[in-house]
């Protein structure tokens, strides 16, 4: 129980050092100890006994997940945390702590150099203007000629006030940066105000 | 007017999925008549609910029979030139009912039900009925721009595209930005809310789509999405204010 206590708790480090996003939770962290420890003692159990094994999956079987995992990563440290209690239940402690060991170190160099990352990503536009079809035919002809994709996604016209709102999805192209597409498309006669807001691939939805 | 129960379908897509989607609906879908020269209408949904936020906590508890009560207004803003709706939709299990009216005259208070003119009279009797029974005061808005089609060939089938979802507290006015307040969004201005809704039963077009988008049905609720993002406590210590019916 100790041995996988610690492995554990190698495991737990580095899940917390490489977390991204939004669903942090402390709760999933201990539950991380808690299966590494109690599938070590269910392996010691279990033995060699055939009869306990099935008996155990009968029981086990009661237990139902609720819970959703929210991040594909997290499947994996759970998954990790119940090898190394499985290892240290029938005593296999060199391959248990040479996977936690590795496994951990993989993690955070992965990490550390942002790997999967990827680097043009979408950008959503909102770009405010005054809704006359000669504004709006320029925009696009600059959207079009200025990114490598963009499509409209949304539009908010307030007939009162004879302006609208557009929102683009964009993805700016390889030679144009994105600072001169924004001084290209604030140039257009009618744009009155333009914000940015990069699509962050490490929130879950 | 009251409407026949009908069924209704969520599904919550990405902006490249609904336009590959509706593409492979084109030839059997047609644009909603009223949305402007891109498809676009925008809706605006001032719900009404007890001081206690007895609708919103029903919906959480997953109460089988529930109803809804929003005036509601196809402009960014409530005003005397836009139409205004009071629509009660009524909710049993997985189908849905709704009474509907239009509202004469609604400024200046639009917040103040006791001043409305109902031009349809099943559905002011309704409302009162429902009035006298629950204090019914102003919550949480709702804001979002729908494109809205409808079947050519089935008469009671629509299909919407609900996105850039907003919440307001009540009275409150969208910016002339369009709602750009991230705060409260209520989802991804890359993800939009798809509807199918319909008294009979769907045709094979529907599915074989849904199916071959890989898309499945989730619970989107739109009122409940903009109390939690609101806060209830905010809207029920300070946010609502009892109007007089």
């Amino acid at each position: 129980m100790g041995v996988a206590t610690a492995l554990c708790f190698v495991l737990a480090f580095t899940y917390r050092q490489t977390h991204r996003g939004t669903s942090y939770s402390q709760s999933f962290l201990i539950t991380l100890f808690v299966m590494g420890v109690v599938t070590s003692i269910v392996m010691m159990i279990i033995g060699s006994n055939i009869a306990r094994a099935f008996s155990l999956v009968g029981a086990l079987s009661i237990i139902r997940f609720r819970t959703a995992v929210k991040d594909p990563r997290d499947t994996g440290f759970l998954f990790a945390a119940v090898i190394v209690g499985m290892g240290c239940g029938t005593a296999f402690y060199m391959p248990v702590i040479s996977m936690t060991i590795f496994v951990s170190l993989l993690v955070l160099l992965l990490h550390h150099f942002d790997y999967g990352v990827k680097r043009r990503l979408e950008s959503i536009v909102r770009i405010s203007l005054e809704d006359s079809p000669a504004v709006r035919e320029e925009l696009e002809a600059v959207l079009g000629s200025t990114f490598e994709y963009a499509s409209l996604v949304n539009r908010i016209l307030d007939r009162e006030e004879g302006q609208a709102t557009h929102v683009y999805v964009v993805r700016p192209g390889k030679r144009l940066a994105f600072e001169d597409a924004e001084k290209r498309l604030l140039g257009i006669e009618g744009v009155l105000t333009l914000s940015r807001y990069q699509t962050d691939q490490h929130a879950p939805v | 007017m009251t409407r026949p129960f009908r069924e209704e379908l969520k599904y919550v897509v990405h902006h490249s999925t609904a336009a590959t989607l509706l593409e492979r609906w084109s030839r059997h879908l047609t644009h909603d008549p009223y949305a402007d020269s891109y498809g676009y209408t925008p809706v605006l949904s001032q719900y009404y609910d007890t001081p206690d936020l007895a609708f919103y906590f029903e919906k959480l508890d997953g109460i089988e029979f529930r109803c809804k009560v929003r005036l509601r207004t196809y402009d960014v803003r409530f005003h005397r030139g836009a139409s205004s709706f009071l629509e009660i939709k009524q909710r049993l299990g997985s189908r849905v009912r709704k009474v509907r009216s239009r509202i004469r005259a609604l400024e200046p208070d639009h917040l103040d039900p006791g001043r409305w003119g109902f031009a349809d009279q099943t559905t002011a009797d309704a409302f009162h009925s429902l009035a006298a029974r629950y204090p019914l005061v102003p919550s949480a808005q709702v804001f979002y721009v729908r494109r809205a089609f409808s079947s050519v060939v089935e008469p009671s089938l629509r299909v919407t595209l609900d996105s850039g979802l907003s919440a307001l507290f009540p009275g409150e006015r969208i910016g002339s930005d369009g709602m750009a307040d991230p705060s409260r969004r209520l989802m991804s201005d890359t993800l939009a809310i798809l509807e199918v809704k319909s008294t009979a039963s769907l045709p094979a077009w529907v599915t074989d789509g849904a199916l071959a988008a890989e898309l499945f049905q989730q619970p989107v609720p739109k009122y409940a999405s903009a109390v939690a993002r609101l806060g209830e406590q905010a809207l029920i210590s300070g946010g609502l204010k009892t109007v007089r019916i």
